[in-house]
């Protein structure tokens, strides 16, 4: 009697993931599968017919400096808007956490950028970067900080931290919504507590904000992360790579690589080494979100 | 899973066989028209529903203009399909490889030999007559010839032209544009000495295919080329280093506007139609849109002038330009020729200079005098054609050229000397064969 | 000490508008921008605002002609395709998602933990790494340039985060409910239907309207599938903002405002929503 309920449950559950299942399956397993066939072979883009060739595309790929270049610019995308946008998300989220006129409307107005597609964004600043017509140079000299202006996308340096501004702006109502939500389970009293201890305002954050914020910055740390390697579409408006390879990062320069040439051989190639890559870093991630617990 | 697998695999196998199937009876069609003068008639039968064709959005007004006429006088409909540029020719090739059922597609000059190498144009020399190949200006249509085989047929005549602002000039007291480098730097400096331009010159210097335009127009101006007779690459000759050294130094000396290295060749000309720079270089289209009072503050003002040398070479600029090419898959090549035959006509490329400032190619329309009086800078433009260079005609060229950008792109911010790009970029042009 | 705590108000509220200045100025911008007339969109000068305005940019986007015309008209229909895609994929996403997350957390079968694991699993890999595949299996098919090829793909990457979310949202759900239908005599999907669908309401709106942001966002696979405006989406035809004047940042702006239009509604009526669809999955560890 049991065992036949528990095998009703059973094929009951089944019917019903099975739908949602099969999507990502098909989706996900064959693709992956097929896109690992393909790294060993020279395809060739108009037929598609492969010739197998071992280890040649991958051989390819870790000679070229290109690459390693590409991996560390978005290593240092991933690293660097990360630890900016945790910073002055804590700041903001802090700050909207206070009580003061209007903070109703306030917390409304920080989702907005959010909202902004993508491609947009990127087109806006694109638009307010732009060297001599771009409302931030001409605000700058305006305001007499620089007197000629400056030609954000045309230094490799540069441009690469102007795509981490836009990144920002976009990005950083998602941290400071979920920072918020955390800091909203820091009870009074502990807080309390804290200040009647007369603990300063350093011991405070790291005695009661750090600890009930830690599951938070470390789901945040995954997003941000899975997002972060993703980043395409602002490359693509801004700088399409350049200056001089400054801004390559892998998604594009994948993308350039296949569907510019049409070497999907190597493309799918290196497609698998970006899998890698980030499914090792949510790897780290869940492991430390584990021990964290 | 096994079974979605099986059938992913049954589907896969399934489409090849048919396209195999559908491929081959094609071929032996194409190879019989071959054999036949394909001037003649084409049979109603084979008569498509519609022909569609791949344009950048440029042109867009253009296609869609001679469609209307083709579909008035064949009864078939004509379909645009367009991107930006830049998307261009990596949407040609994945559609390509994507089995489109497209017809026609631009070609844009350097693409020619490419698409002929990887067979997604077929050549249409069977399709011309001799007095239409002697119809065009030459090097228009032998831009366009790979490994003897027609790619396209141009129906855009393009170049760089060395575009001036007048007034600015006149102002600074100068009463002609500069004949050489040197003496458009002099210009440069004095001009903004004087408070008249914020900056000489804007180039084309992001990362992109502009940047290998006006690096084409550089070497040439100071005596290099690309390529010398036996296919070897020979542009970091010290007259090559010279050549992009201009470029580089301009920016390093402040006579060029420093956004130059993130400007492609068409948001270089928003500083020059604002009247910020005095000189700029680039393609035809520029003059509507720099004396277009609506868009520019200059409109008037505006001159053309050789490209300068440096004093033993004259001048030098780069063509361009672009064709309509069949694509090899199409169904119906025969009509979709009728459609470049119209394209390509008296009538239309009149109305693509009037509408769009597209350059023709017909040698003809130079000559007609009611053109030129209607539209000088037809006879402006014409003494640079003398002095025109194409870019290396590789069948990788979209792969050499991007393996070229970021290296010139590096000379220009100042990470790595002129010789030192052009040596690095030499070396490793080896690998690419003409 | 009263001083002291004035002084602490002036720096609050100077922090807040600093706060709402950098939220805010970008987005008036782009709305600025995309009302100067062309001419003074090149202006270098220090008088920041135009002198005058124009509203020919939307009316080209709304049909009257103009120099972007052809684009315009792609545009317009592209608005069309982006809700089909948006709308269907988050529409299957959520009647799939929501009932396989169901089965999730409350019943009990055999690889239910490999099976939630490897459906998290590929929601992890970069869409450019399933680029390649898609891209040759879809032609092979036959499939690019169509609205159902992109439906597909998106409606795989939103259902994996529609299953993860639901499956916590399920667990603050009350097991007494089912309970009670279940001695009713219901069967598991009738439990489902009558009592936690109604139930989960909330939660179905904070995921469809996270979704249906997704997936109006897409643009990669958007860009390499899509060729004619039979199936270019918003993100793709407002990158094309360029003519043979150069790149047209007025009518980016402008266009840019549009397709903004609708994610930005939907960020401010479901606000309270979105915020706990976008906590929910972190609250639950």
């Amino acid at each position: 009697m049991r065992k036949r309920k528990k095998d009703y449950q059973s094929r009951t559950a089944y019917a019903m993931i099975a739908p949602a299942v099969l999507i990502i399956f098909g989706m996900g397993v064959f693709p992956v599968v097929y896109s690992i066939w393909l790294s060993f072979n020279d395809v060739n883009p108009m037929t598609f017919d492969t010739d197998f060739i071992g280890l040649e595309n991958y051989k390819d790929i870790f000679v070229n400096p290109e690459f390693w270049q590409s991996i560390g610019i978005t290593l240092y995308f991933c690293v660097v808007s990360i630890v900016i946008q945790l910073i002055l998300g804590f700041l903001v989220a802090m700050l909207l956490n206070q009580k003061f006129v209007g903070r109703g409307i306030v917390r409304a107005l920080i989702l907005l950028p959010w909202a902004v597609p993508t491609i947009v964004n990127a087109n806006l600043w694109n638009w307010i970067l732009n060297a001599n017509y771009g409302i931030l140079n001409r605000l700058l000299m305006k305001l007499g900080i620089i007197s000629d202006s400056i030609a954000w996308l045309s230094d490799g340096g540069t441009a690469l931290h102007m795509i981490i501004l836009a990144d920002t702006w976009r990005m950083l109502p998602l941290v400071v919504i979920m920072l918020l939500a955390g800091l909203q389970t820091v009870s009074k009293s502990v807080w309390e507590a804290a200040v009647v201890d007369g603990a300063g305002a350093w011991r405070r954050l790291r005695a009661v904000y750090i600890p009930a914020l830690k599951p938070m910055i470390l789901v945040i740390l995954v997003l941000r992360t899975i997002q972060a390697i993703r980043v395409f579409d602002i490359v693509y408006v801004l700088t399409k790579g350049g200056p001089a390879n400054k801004t390559m990062v892998i998604s594009f320069y994948s993308y350039y690589e296949t569907f510019n040439y049409l070497n999907y051989g190597k493309g799918a190639a290196i497609a698998m080494v970006i899998a890698v890559l980030a499914l090792v870093l949510s790897l780290v991630y869940f492991k430390v979100l584990k021990s964290g617990d | 899973m096994r079974k979605t697998k099986l059938g992913c695999l049954c589907m896969v196998s399934l489409l090849c066989l048919s396209s195999a199937c559908a491929g081959a009876p094609k071929q032996a069609q194409t190879s019989e028209s071959d054999s036949k003068n394909s001037q003649q008639s084409v049979s109603e039968a084979d008569k498509p529903e519609k022909i569609t064709i791949i344009s950048t959005t440029d042109d867009v007004a253009l296609f869609e203009h001679v469609g209307e006429q083709y579909k008035e006088q064949y009864g078939i409909e004509v379909e645009v399909i367009s991107q930006a540029y830049d998307n261009t020719h990596q949407k040609i090739a994945t559609s390509f490889s994507g089995k489109t059922d497209a017809d026609l597609i631009y070609v844009d000059v350097p693409w020619a030999a490419e698409f002929g190498d990887l067979g997604i144009t077929m050549d249409l020399n069977s399709y011309m007559s001799d007095e239409f190949k002697a119809s065009f200006i030459d090097t228009t249509l032998e831009q366009l010839v790979y490994d003897g085989k027609t790619q396209a047929i141009p129906f855009a005549n393009n170049g760089k032209w060395m575009f001036y602002n007048k007034k600015v000039l006149q102002e600074g007291g100068y009463e002609n544009p500069p004949a050489t480098w040197d003496e458009l730097k002099e210009m440069s400096l004095d001009l903004m000495d004087q408070g008249l331009v914020k900056y000489g010159i804007a180039w084309a210097g992001k990362q992109a295919e502009g940047l290998i335009c006006d690096m084409t127009t550089m070497l040439y101006a100071f005596g290099g080329q690309w390529m010398d007779d036996e296919g070897n690459m020979v542009f970091n000759s010290p007259e090559g280093v010279q050549g992009l050294s201009v470029m580089t130094d301009s920016i390093k000396d402040g006579w060029a506007d420093p956004a130059s290295i993130s400007y492609g060749d068409r948001e270089n000309l928003d500083p020059f139609m604002a009247g910020d720079v005095a000189f700029v270089m680039n393609w035809s289209f520029a003059w509507g849109l720099a004396n277009d009072p609506q868009e520019s503050e200059i409109a008037g003002d505006v001159g053309i002038c050789l490209i300068p040398g440096n004093g033993t070479v004259k001048s030098a600029a780069v063509t361009g330009g672009g064709g309509v090419g069949i694509i090899s898959t199409s169904d119906a090549p025969d009509y979709a020729w009728k459609y470049i035959e119209m394209l390509v006509s008296e009538e239309n490329q009149k109305f693509a200079l009037e509408n769009n400032g597209t350059l023709p190619t017909l040698k003809a329309l130079y000559e007609d005098q009611e053109l030129l009086e209607t539209y000088e800078y037809l006879g402006l433009m014409y003494p640079q054609y003398e002095y025109s260079q194409f870019r290396p005609q590789l069948p990788d060229y979209s792969e050499w050229s991007n393996m070229l950008q970021p290296k010139i792109s590096a000379a220009l911010l100042g990470e790595i000397s002129p010789q030192e790009a052009l040596d690095e970029a030499a070396e490793e042009s080896k690998n690419f064969t003409p | 000490m009263k001083a002291k705590k004035k002084i602490k108000r002036v720096f609050l509220y100077a922090a807040v508008i600093l706060v709402v200045v950098w939220t805010m100025a970008p987005l008036l911008w782009m709305f600025i921008s995309s009302i100067i007339p062309g001419k003074e969109m090149l202006n270098s000068g220090t008088n920041l605002l135009p002198k005058q305005f124009t509203l020919e940019r939307y009316a080209t986007i709304f049909g009257a002609g103009g120099e972007a015309a052809s684009q315009a008209a792609v545009f317009r229909k592209s608005i069309l395709n982006s809700f089909i895609v948006a709308g269907v994929s988050t529409l299957l996403s959520i009647v799939l998602g929501s009932l396989a997350a169901y089965a999730f957390s409350r019943l009990i079968f055999t690889g239910k933990k490999v099976l939630l694991f490897a459906a998290m699993f590929f929601q992890l890999l970069p869409p450019i790494a399933l680029l390649v595949p898609y891209y040759v299996m879809g032609s092979r098919a036959g499939m690019l340039d169509k609205l159902i090829t992109l439906i597909i793909i998106d409606t795989n990457f939103i259902l994996a985060y529609v299953i993860w979310v639901m499956n916590g949202y399920y667990a603050s759900i009350p097991r007494d409910l089912e309970d009670a239908g279940r001695i009713d005599g219901c069967t598991w999907f009738g439990v489902y239907r009558r009592i936690i669908v109604p139930a989960a309401a909330p939660g179905f709106v904070a995921v469809g309207a996270l979704s249906f942001l997704m997936a109006w966002d897409e643009f990669l696979y958007a860009l390499v599938f899509t060729q004619s405006d039979a199936a270019k989406t918003i993100p793709v035809a407002v990158s094309e903002f360029s003519t043979k004047y150069g790149v047209d940042y007025g009518m980016m702006m402008a266009s840019g405002v549009v397709a903004t239009i609708v994610p930005l509604c939907l960020a401010l009526f479901f606000q309270r929503y979105i915020v706990s669809g976008l906590t929910s999955g972190a609250v639950k560890e």
